[in-house]
This record gives C-alpha cells, sequence and structure tokens, in this order.
C-alpha cells in the first residue's frame, strides 16, 4: 500500500510514522468508562442484575403500547419494572403470516390457468386472440395515418406561411425604409444602450458601418443614354443622315486604328516574300556539306586573284606638334568670341526687359492653360471614362441602326436593330460596374494518333511473310 | 533616430487588394465572389499607379479596395453561399445514388438567402432608390419578356413579370408618364416620380435571340437584385398613393368567360392585360406631393419656382387628361400591351379582340369607339363615326401634349417622321414645326413676357414714366422748332389746337428703358471680358440669323404648297 504522506519527508521524523484510524478503539474505550460510570462495566455484572423476568405480562398477553413502552424507558434500567401480560392472540410470529400488501390478490379465475381440454375451443381462443391483434394493429396504424396526414398538413402550412415570408421570389409587403428593428428596439428598452451595445457585440448582431463609398456609382455616365433621334423607327432624313455619319466615323478610326497598328508592327512575311530568305539559310547552313563546294572554290580562287579586301586601305593620319597647337589657339580664340558675343546680347536684352516679362507672362499663361486643360481631361476620365480592370479592355458596341433602305416607315414592317441585354451587359461594362471578360474557350485535349505498327507494315512494298 | 520604415506596408499596396487575395480572405470561389460584389455594389477599381499596388510588379490585375473587401467579410448572404455548396454537394450525391426521397426533401430544403438588408444597406432611402431604377427596369422588363428558358429559374421569371406589371399599373394610376418613343432599340418611356426622372426601355416583341458574348450568370444576379428592389419600390409606391398592394382589379374576374384556367390565373391575366383600373384603398387620402411642394414653395416665397411649377403641374394635368374623351380599340397587329399602357396612361379607354386577349372590354362593334389603330394598308369594312389611324398617332400626340390632326395618320398613308422627344433644343434653336411639343414650350416663353410686364408695380411704373415724358416731350419738340419770321407767321403758330389724348404704348416704354441699361452695364464691361462677350453676342446673332432664313424658308415653302394645294382644287374644280 502505498503511503499517503508526502514521499519528501524525512523517514526518522514522527510526520512519516504510519498514520492509522483508531476512532474504533477510542469508542470502545469510551463506552467501557460510560459503563464504569453508571454501576461496573456489563460483562462483569451477573445475569440477575441485568435481566428480571416479566410478570406482568405473560406469554400470549397483550404487548404494551408505544407510548407505555416510552414511559417505560429502558433507560432507567436500575429499577426493575412489571412487564405486561403477553399477549398470545397479537404474538408477531402470527402477524406476520397475515397478509400485509395493500394490493388485493388476484382473481382465483386468472391465478388458474384455463385448461381447456377442447381441440375447438383451442382454436377458437387462438382465432379470436389474432382477431385482437390485427384490429389492434389496423387501429394503430390508422390512426398513424391520421397524424401524419396532418402533420404533414400543419407542416405545409407553416412553411408556406414561412415561405411568403422569407422566399425571395415573393415580393415583399413591407415598407423597407421606414421599418425598424423590433427585437433591437425591445432588448435596447429593457437592458439600456450601454448593454444593449455589448450584447450586439458578443452576438455580432450590430449593423456594419457601410463604406461611403458604396453609394456612390463608380460612374457618372447615365445608366440609360438618351436615344440618338437617328434611331427612331421613322426617323426624318437628317437625324438618320446623322447617325449614319456617325456610325461610319466609328468604322473609320478603327480603320486608322488597325492601319497604325499594322504599320508599326514588322510587316509579317508572305510566303513568296520569305522564300529567298528560307533559301539563303538553307545555303549557309548547308555550306561544305555537299560537292556543289567544289565550283564555289573555283569561284573563290578567281576572286582573290584579283583583290584582297573589297574597301579601301585605311591609312592613319598623324598630326605634327604645331598642327596641334595652332588647333588649339583656334578652339581658345572662338570660345572668346562666343562669350564675347554672348554678353553683347544679354546687355541688350538689359533694354528690352518689358518685352521679355511679356513673353514670360505669356509662356506661364500658357502653362496654366495647359494645366487646366490636363485636370479637366482628368476629372473628365475619372467620371465618365471607363477604366481598364485586368488583362482586357472594354470595347464599345456598335451603334444599333437601321440602314437607309431597311427602313419601312411603318411600325408593323419595322426591323428591329440590336439586343437589349447585349445593351445592357456593354452599359454596365461601360459604366465601371463589371469588368470586361472574354468568354474562355472550352479546352479540347487533342486526340494523339497514330499507326500501329502492323498497320504502318503494310505499304507498297508490303510483302506478306 | 526613428525606426526604419518597410516597403509596402503603407499606402497603395495596402489600400488595394487583388481579386485573388480577396477571393482567398473571404474562402470563396470566382463565380460567388462576382455573384456577392454584384449584390452589395462592390467595383473593381483602378489603383492610380499599378505597380505600387501589386509591389513593385506590374501585372494585369483587377483590384479592389481593401476596405470594401473587409466589409464584405461581415456578410451573412457568405455563409449561405458555403450551405448552397454543401446543398448541391448533397443533391448530386444523392442523384448519382439514385435516392429519389431524399432528392426531394434535399429540393424541397433549398437555402435560399434574402437581399432586403442588402438594399437598405444600398439605397439608406427610398429617393435613392428611385434614383437609381432606369437599370433595374431595364432588365426587369427584358427579362419579363423572355421566354421560360431552362438557363433562369421560373420563379424570378414569373415575378419579374409581375413586378412589370404593378409598375405600368402604377405608372397608369398616378399618371406619371412624361414622354414616349419608340426605336429601332425598343420603346422608351419617361416618367417623372416624386420629382425623379426615371427612363426604361421595354424591348420589341420579336422573338428571343439570345446574344453569345453576355455572361448570362452576372445578368441574372444583377436580376436577383433588382427583383427585390423593385418589389419594395413598387410596395412603397403603392401604399403611398393609397392603392391595394397586390394590385386587384375593381372588376372582378370570374371563370364563367373561361373554364380553362383558375380564377387566381384569369386575374393575373386580366391584371396583365393593363385594360382595366386597379382597386383603392377605403379611406385614404394619398399625399399628393407636389402641391407640398408647392405650398412650401409659396410659404418660402420663391416665385420663380412656383411659376415653374405651376406650368410643369399644367402640362401634366394635360397629358393625364390627353386621351380622356377618347376610345380606342386596337387592332390585332398592333403590340397591344404597349398602346394599351400608354393610352390608358393619358386616360384613355382601351378594348382589343376578345380573342386577342383577356381584358377586353368592348367589341370592335361598339358604337362609342372614336379611334381605332389600325396597322394595316387597307381596311375592308369601316364604320362611319369613328377615326381609324397608325399608332404612331398616339406616341406623337403624348409628346406633343395634344391630339394632333389625324389626316397625316390615315390607314395606309405615308406617317410624317416620328421624332425623338428626348432632343433637348437650346435656346434660339431654329425647331421645326413638325416638333409640335417644343413648338408650344416656346409660344409660352414669347407670351410670357408680355404677361409679366404690367404684373411688375404698374402703377408706379407708369407715374414715373410719364412723368419723365412729359419732362421731355417739351424738350424735344424745341430743339427742331425754327423760329417763326414774321408775326403774322407767329400769330398762326399760336393756334390752339383740340387736345388729344396720349396714346402711350407702356411695353415699349419698357423695352426701351430696359435696353438703355443694359447698354449701360455693356459699357462697364472691362476691356477683356468684352472681347469674349462681343463674341458671344456675335455668335448669337449669327445663329438668329440662320434660324430667320430657316424659317423664311419654311414660310415661303409653306406658301408654295398651299397655292399649290390649292391650286390643285381649282383644277379639279374645272375639270369636273
Amino acid at each position: 500500500m502505498p503511503r499517503k504522506t508526502a514521499k519528501h519527508v524525512a523517514r526518522n521524523k514522527k510526520k512519516y510514522w504510519r498514520k492509522i484510524d483508531t476512532q474504533d478503539i477510542e469508542d470502545q474505550l469510551e463506552d467501557v468508562r460510560v459503563q464504569e460510570m453508571t454501576g461496573g462495566r456489563r460483562s462483569e455484572q451477573p445475569d440477575h442484575v441485568l435481566y428480571h423476568i416479566d410478570t406482568e405480562h405473560p406469554l400470549g398477553s397483550k404487548s404494551p403500547s408505544a407510548e407505555e413502552m416510552q414511559v417505560s424507558s429502558p433507560i432507567i434500567r436500575s429499577i426493575p419494572r412489571k412487564r405486561p401480560p403477553l399477549d398470545l392472540n397479537n404474538l408477531n410470529t402470527y402477524k406476520i403470516l397475515e397478509p400485509h400488501s395493500s394490493v388485493q390478490p388476484p382473481g382465483s379465475d386468472s391465478r388458474q390457468s384455463r385448461v381447456s381440454t377442447s381441440k375447438s375451443t383451442k382454436r377458437l381462443i387462438e382465432s379470436e386472440k389474432c382477431t385482437e391483434t390485427r384490429r389492434a394493429a389496423t387501429k394503430k396504424y390508422q390512426t398513424a395515418v391520421k397524424q401524419r396526414a396532418e402533420a404533414l398538413q400543419r407542416n405545409a402550412i407553416s412553411k408556406a406561411e414561412q415561405m411568403e415570408l422569407i422566399d425571395p421570389h415573393v415580393s415583399q409587403a413591407y415598407d423597407l425604409w421606414n421599418t425598424q428593428d423590433d427585437k433591437k428596439e425591445k432588448v435596447r428598452a429593457s437592458v439600456g444602450p450601454a448593454m444593449a451595445a455589448y450584447v450586439e457585440q458578443v452576438y455580432q448582431t450590430y449593423d456594419w458601418k457601410v463604406p461611403k463609398h458604396i453609394i456612390k456609382h463608380p460612374s457618372k455616365l447615365p445608366a440609360i443614354t438618351t436615344p440618338l433621334p437617328g434611331t427612331s423607327y421613322n426617323p426624318t432624313y437628317d437625324d438618320h443622315q446623322d447617325l449614319l455619319k456617325k456610325a461610319v466615323d466609328v468604322e473609320l478610326e478603327k480603320e486608322r486604328k488597325d492601319l497604325k497598328l499594322q504599320r508599326n508592327l514588322p510587316a509579317m512575311l508572305t510566303q513568296s516574300a520569305a522564300e529567298p530568305i528560307k533559301q539563303a539559310w538553307l545555303k549557309e547552313m548547308s555550306s561544305g556539306l555537299f560537292d556543289d563546294d567544289v565550283e564555289n572554290d573555283i569561284n573563290g580562287e578567281n576572286n582573290q586573284s584579283t583583290s584582297v579586301s573589297v574597301g579601301k586601305p585605311v591609312t592613319i593620319e598623324t598630326k605634327t606638334v604645331q598642327q596641334r597647337n595652332k588647333e588649339k589657339l583656334q578652339k581658345k580664340k572662338e570660345a572668346l568670341n562666343k562669350a564675347k558675343k554672348e554678353k553683347r546680347i544679354r546687355d541688350t536684352q538689359l533694354f528690352r526687359i518689358k518685352s521679355i516679362r511679356k513673353e514670360v507672362d505669356k509662356e506661364t499663361q500658357e502653362h496654366g492653360q495647359l494645366l487646366q486643360e490636363r485636370e479637366i481631361k482628368y476629372e473628365n476620365r475619372k467620371n465618365y471614362g471607363t477604366k481598364k480592370f485586368g488583362r482586357y479592355r472594354f470595347e464599345e458596341a456598335d451603334l444599333d441602326l437601321n440602314l437607309s433602305d431597311e427602313i419601312t416607315g411603318n411600325l408593323r414592317t419595322m426591323k428591329a436593330e440590336g439586343n437589349l441585354l447585349h445593351d445592357r451587359f456593354k452599359s454596365l461594362q461601360k459604366r465601371n460596374i463589371i469588368e470586361p471578360r472574354v468568354r474562355a474557350k472550352p479546352t479540347k485535349t487533342k486526340m494523339k494518333k497514330y499507326e500501329k505498327r502492323s498497320v504502318r507494315e503494310v505499304g507498297p512494298n508490303y510483302q506478306p511473310k | 533616430m526613428t525606426k526604419m520604415q518597410k516597403k509596402y506596408k503603407k499606402g497603395a499596396s495596402v489600400n488595394y487588394t487583388s481579386r485573388n487575395q480577396a477571393l482567398r480572405k473571404l474562402q470563396l470561389t470566382l463565380a460567388d465572389f462576382r455573384r456577392l460584389c454584384i449584390l452589395k455594389g462592390i467595383y473593381p477599381v483602378e489603383p492610380k499607379n499599378r505597380r505600387k499596388a501589386n509591389r513593385g510588379r506590374l501585372a494585369n490585375k483587377t483590384y479592389y479596395l481593401a476596405k470594401d473587401i473587409r466589409f464584405l467579410t461581415h456578410e451573412p448572404i457568405i455563409d449561405k453561399f458555403r450551405h448552397m455548396k454543401t446543398y448541391l454537394r448533397r443533391l448530386t450525391k444523392a442523384k448519382a445514388r439514385n435516392e429519389k426521397t431524399r432528392e426531394e426533401t434535399l429540393r424541397n430544403n433549398r437555402p435560399f438567402y434574402k437581399l432586403d438588408h442588402v438594399v437598405r444597406e444600398r439605397y439608406p432611402s427610398f429617393a435613392d432608390a428611385l434614383r437609381d431604377l432606369d437599370d433595374c427596369l431595364t432588365l426587369i422588363f427584358l427579362f419579363a419578356n423572355f421566354p421560360l428558358l431552362k438557363k433562369l429559374y421560373e420563379p424570378r421569371l414569373r415575378l419579374c413579370r409581375r413586378l412589370s406589371v404593378e409598375f405600368l399599373h402604377y405608372v397608369i394610376t398616378s399618371g406619371s408618364l412624361k414622354k414616349c418613343f419608340i426605336s429601332v432599340k425598343g420603346y422608351y418611356f419617361q416618367v417623372e416620380i416624386r420629382g425623379e426622372i426615371i427612363t426604361w426601355i421595354i424591348p420589341h416583341k420579336l422573338g428571343h435571340k439570345n446574344p453569345a458574348d453576355v455572361d448570362f450568370k452576372i445578368m441574372a444576379t444583377f436580376l436577383e437584385f433588382y427583383t427585390t428592389l423593385l418589389g419594395f419600390i413598387n410596395f412603397k409606391l403603392y401604399s403611398d398613393l393609397g392603392l391595394v398592394y397586390p394590385p386587384k382589379l375593381n372588376f372582378a374576374a370570374t371563370t364563367s368567360l373561361s373554364t380553362l384556367c383558375s380564377e387566381d390565373e384569369f386575374s393575373d391575366e386580366f391584371l396583365a392585360s393593363l385594360g382595366l383600373p386597379i382597386m383603392k384603398k377605403p379611406d385614404t387620402n394619398p399625399v399628393d406631393q407636389v402641391e407640398v411642394d408647392q405650398e412650401a414653395a409659396q410659404l418660402l416665397g420663391n416665385t420663380e419656382a412656383d411659376e415653374e411649377n405651376r406650368r410643369k403641374e399644367e402640362e401634366t394635368k394635360t397629358l393625364q387628361k390627353l386621351f380622356s374623351k377618347c376610345k380606342f380599340f386596337i387592332s390585332r397587329e398592333i403590340p397591344r400591351e404597349m398602346f394599351a399602357f400608354v393610352i390608358r396612361a393619358c386616360g384613355g379607354n382601351v378594348s382589343w379582340d376578345k380573342t386577342m386577349c383577356p381584358g377586353a372590354t368592348y367589341d370592335v362593334s361598339d358604337e362609342s369607339i372614336t379611334h381605332q389603330l389600325v396597322d394595316r394598308p387597307k381596311l375592308n369594312d369601316m364604320v362611319v363615326n369613328r377615326v381609324y389611324v397608325q399608332p404612331q398617332w398616339v406616341f406623337d400626340s403624348i409628346n406633343a401634349r395634344q391630339l394632333l390632326p389625324v389626316d397625316k395618320y390615315l390607314p395606309g398613308s405615308v406617317l410624317p417622321p416620328h421624332l425623338s422627344p428626348f432632343v433637348e433644343e437650346k435656346e434660339g434653336d431654329y425647331v421645326p414645326p413638325e416638333r409640335f411639343g417644343r413648338r408650344q414650350a416656346e409660344e409660352d416663353v414669347e407670351e410670357e413676357p408680355v404677361k409679366e410686364v404690367p404684373s411688375i408695380n404698374l402703377v408706379e411704373n407708369n407715374a414715373y414714366l410719364n412723368g419723365n415724358l412729359k419732362r421731355k416731350r417739351p424738350e424735344t419738340e424745341e430743339t427742331p422748332a425754327v423760329k417763326p419770321a414774321t408775326k403774322e407767321e407767329r400769330k398762326r403758330s399760336m393756334r390752339v389746337e383740340s387736345g388729344q389724348v396720349q396714346n402711350v404704348n407702356v411695353s415699349n416704354i419698357v423695352k426701351r428703358k430696359a435696353d438703355e441699361e443694359k447698354r449701360l452695364r455693356e459699357m462697364t464691361i472691362p476691356k477683356k471680358q468684352k472681347r469674349l462677350y462681343d463674341k458671344i453676342k456675335f455668335s448669337q446673332k449669327k445663329k438668329r440669323q440662320e434660324v430667320e432664313k430657316l424659317k423664311r424658308k419654311r414660310a415661303d415653302y409653306d406658301k408654295a404648297a398651299k397655292q399649290e394645294a390649292t391650286n390643285d382644287k381649282k383644277k379639279q374644280m374645272k375639270l369636273s
């Protein structure tokens, strides 16, 4: 058994001693002491001191009642008392035999198993039992069905009600801009604003602060541009011509841009133009590989005989010291002259200060104008321009128009132009609400084709083995 | 020494987040992120310096404001997206296992989200929502005209139809239609609701074509938000006008007319036909915004605005009652819905063929019909006491704010051009007489000064001016008079003549006075600005001359045309 005392206590100390429960010994000693105080130890006393024969209540007479017993408390044992006569009719031994349960004993019929002798009665009983169970089962089933149906209906109704409240496809019938959160208000009223704020903090039910710029539109362009008068189904001649001109201008601008791009790109070589280059490359790469080198060699020899190099021979001309000195002097003179001239000009400029000031003023004014223009341009781009998000640039949609011969001037035979969905999509892109995207093409894995060797072998020179 | 600043801890690199970073932060797929951005109104931004925003790298990325993304993290819709993801996974699993009951239960408990709070967030006030209605209406009317595609969730399309019809009914009952225009793209309508001008397009009903380069998913997401928005707007508009919402007809549709559909469906059809008035709430006095504004203006003493408002109100009233005395019948070949809407919005009665659409209130044979809209070259049986016109007449009349003469719009005739009411003429531009609405406005402008002049403190002005004149007159008479030479002549000249009543043209005097003042003011203009002023004046003069020229030309042309007509008549008379 492990010791309960701490292990770190030294073993030669009293604290280390084993602790034993001595309560029972103490109790025993206490008992002995009490006995000695009240007339000696019981074990040492003779029997007649401890017991006496009850002559008042002989065996079989009525036993004393509880009160009497209490009165004749056993504490005062030293004073012997008369025992009540024994009530033989009321002995505990007999009482135990009497029934003590409040539950009535089962009837004599049920305790006896009905033993039916005949087979027919047996069968009858069995069939009766069978029908009874069946009936109970059906009843149970029916009630279950009924309950389920009711529950389903209840569920459906509640769900429909709920859906009406929550379903996004049923428009809401309440005033959004005039409602207050009742629940929150109630909490606030009952708890106080500070506590309510805390509760909201804990459950994260507070309204998040909405960034201010969310209310702003990313572009000041109108959602629906006013239609050009030329787009009328039955326009005036002038309006229609204006519209056509606009469309033509757009096309020309596109063409111009395309042309510019083409001009700036290195010209893509056509096959015929690329042919001589290819030939030259081939020749260069294959030089020295084939026999036709001999001819080249011969040609080379011929060339050697005429001249060594192609260009003129380079001769290095050196300058003499005298020449150098002269040049130096010349340079100095020139510099002096230049300085003089500059000084003269500066001196004369003193007299035209007024005009210079004018020039400066003009320049600053022009500069200011330029700045202003740039600022205006920037503002316009910021407010009305289409920005570039990501990889692709926004491309304007084509103008919707009827050509001159398509105008019928009649509502029934009118030719409708353009798709409104497309128009909306482009408008959203133009107003910086969504980014322009290019539809990803569905990727198709390439099939690898190869011929079986056995098939490949079957050629024009094939000879079966 | 201060601590050294590390690179990319401040400024553009922290303020912007690339799209991929945002996806990672929100733990969403790209498609979900796109939807969330559209619903919440978070748009990409273009950083001023791309290199700074992307830690020195120059990649073509889409950027968002980091604050916006942080704001998105609190969105409860994100949680719903995740629910949706699990739902789809479970559904596919059940489908693959061919567990029919499980599939059904899953379908019945499909997660969904509400956008109420988002609408409230994006449009803190009702006016904000109205201001942004153009896009919303166009998209909803567009989808309302779509066939039931498999790509689109059917209940949403039905909702679109319902909402669009509700809105049209509101416009009809409130009489807020201002302009309408038929273009090759569709029908443009403009209404004014609470001072906000709203324009939208309804496409022509000419078959559905799916454009290839439009991302349908994105448009459907926009639609999702806009349906919620328009639902709330419709409710608010209806309740403010004292109408029953959802709209109900005054007339109860009975199934006895048709046994093929339920009563609900039938009443919906009737409602959608726009031919009948809708029910109003009993005992409600809707607040007339215009009146309130006027009262406020009066209290403030803003007379100019008052005048303007009154004119506007008169115009709207005339427009509301434009067709009140007309009874229209729409023939089969005409887009019924648009014309029924427009006519009813201007106070007219309208009906159509019973077999064409439910909601027809009277037959072709009704004798009280005044106008029949017809768009076919020839008619076989015509009734005498009604006018047959081409449909353009309705739109042109509304834009002109008056019932135009019908002689140019008779069936089979070549129509006058359909002019756009959205073209705003500047002051002093030449306006062809075809532009009826404009002409009327111009006349008003011309009349106004004449009316105004006497109203400006007439008595005082008169007295002052008359006094002035009296003082001036003798002076002017004295200077040119040559002194009479002889006595006789003098005597003769001293004759007393009978007095004449002075004919003082007040308006003329006032005008002269104003001119003089103007001249004086012109003289005070400093030299620098004078040049600019002169330039402006010159350009105005040129413009006026141009206009005059055009007017003269037109007058000549009209005269010639008239003469020709009379000549033709004479010739005919002679021939006969």
